[in-house]
């Protein structure tokens, strides 16, 4: 097992090293740091694989999905933490991304990077390298057991301090349609800052509601430091204990709100009888 | 409707079932609360999550989402898939402490007027009640 950082580095570049010379893999996408600064990085060549770091921690999913798009026949290796592999499970389902030509290094996450990113699984399902190590339960900034999310939260608040630079859209990993719904003056009143609460931050919440794998980004990116992910936990939170599903953790299993109300637990508020002639016991 | 203090109530009603059903109720002059205005659709899953939220921004006071019984659809079950996802709708906006109560799903107003009538009406006191409960 390897505990320092300098030894789990050093394993995923020998794994890495030896994909590349089996040619099973045509390119290993990872973080590099060189010269030219920490940047996420291709390597074609085993040699390459020396300049392979592990931090910081950086969504790799989005890019695979660009190299994909450039060269669907080509076999990408990829350094992928847990965050990363939910996420390329979350685009193979929308189709954006073919798991058959991706060959994950699975990389659990140090105890430390999980507690910063405050991540619920910091480990893949097939872990390389790192040891697994219990994700945090609790929310990011508290709002534990409430059945709201950051029961302390002045959302009216929060969300005032928007600036509309739709940071929080650009960094999701999962934010794929081509022509983006909050982008539209049909949807979203234009020249508006902050901008409307319902419209804005609603429809981007809600589009997400079945897809977001919680990696943080958002939040991340957002310059308000407006907690967006306590939002989506909040969606999490009713995916997991109403229709028993977490997005990209199963690729073979379709998000519940496209399936039958008979497909799946459904502990939603009770549907009247008289509205409900299924029978008794399908509900 | 502008001017009143009756709730703007807009409602999307599948065309199937409670589309004749609000016909009926018309047809048969049954007294209805003025702040509604009907949408009728092909389908109730035509409803997209936007469209409630569009609503709510422009100063809806409540949305309905009326479709056929659960085993009725005509579309192999688009009111389940419907319904699942406008409860995701009324738990986000739970979340953003907007009363959840202001979306509200009906699923079997087949073809019959007075039950059509009771829900509106039921909707319509459930709104002005969120309402004296804002000002209090």
């Amino acid at each position: 097992m390897f505990h320092s950082m300098e030894s789990a580095e050093e394993r995923t570049r020998s794994l890495g090293r030896e994909l590349l010379e089996s040619g099973r893999i045509t390119g290993l996408l990872s973080i590099i740091a060189d010269r030219e600064g920490t940047r996420p990085g291709f390597l074609r060549k085993p040699d390459e694989v020396d300049s392979l770091v592990l931090e910081p921690r950086y969504l790799l999913a989005p890019v695979c999905r660009t190299l994909q798009a450039m060269d669907p026949e080509a076999t990408l290796g990829i350094v992928a933490r847990g965050c990363d592999e939910r996420a390329l499970v979350e685009l193979a389902k929308a189709g954006q991304v073919n798991l058959g030509r991706i060959v994950l290094i699975g990389l659990a996450c140090e105890e430390e990077i999980a507690r910063q990113c405050g991540c619920g699984r910091p480990y893949p399902r097939k872990i390389d390298v790192g040891q697994k190590i219990d994700g945090s339960k609790g929310n990011v900034s508290s709002g534990e057991g409430s059945g709201r999310p950051g029961q302390q939260l002045d959302w009216n608040a929060e969300l005032a301090r928007c600036l509309k630079c739709y940071g929080c859209r650009n960094a999701c990993p999962l934010c794929i349609c081509p022509e983006c719904k909050i982008g539209l003056a049909m949807w979203v009143p234009t020249g508006v800052v902050p901008p409307d609460v319902f419209s804005f931050h609603l429809i981007r919440a809600f589009h997400l509601a079945d897809k977001c794998i919680d990696c943080g980004n958002c939040q991340d990116a957002c310059p308000a430091g407006i907690p967006l992910r306590e939002l989506h936990r909040h969606l999490l939170k009713m995916l997991e204990e109403r229709l028993g599903y977490v997005p990209g953790l199963e690729v073979d299993r379709q998000s519940p709100l496209f399936t039958d109300l008979k497909h799946g637990p459904f502990n939603g508020p009770k549907i009247p009888r008289w509205m409900n002639t299924l029978g008794e016991n399908e509900l | 409707m502008r001017g009143s203090m009756e709730p703007k109530v807009l409602i999307f009603a599948c065309d199937w079932c409670p589309g004749l059903g609000s016909d009926r109720a018309g047809q048969d002059r049954l007294s209805l609360p003025s702040g509604f205005r009907l949408v009728r659709l092909d389908c109730a899953a035509q409803v997209s999550g936007e469209w409630v939220i569009k609503a709510f921004s422009e100063g809806i006071d409540g949305v309905m989402v009326m479709g056929c019984h659960l085993d009725a659809c005509r579309h192999q079950g688009a009111n389940h898939r419907a319904h699942k996802k406008l409860e995701t709708l009324r738990w986000l906006l739970d979340g953003l402490r907007i009363e959840p109560e202001r979306l509200c799903l009906s699923w079997g107003m087949g073809r019959e007027a007075l039950p059509f009538q009771a829900e509106v009406q039921k909707f319509v006191s459930t709104l002005k009640l969120l309402k004296t409960g804002e000002k209090a």
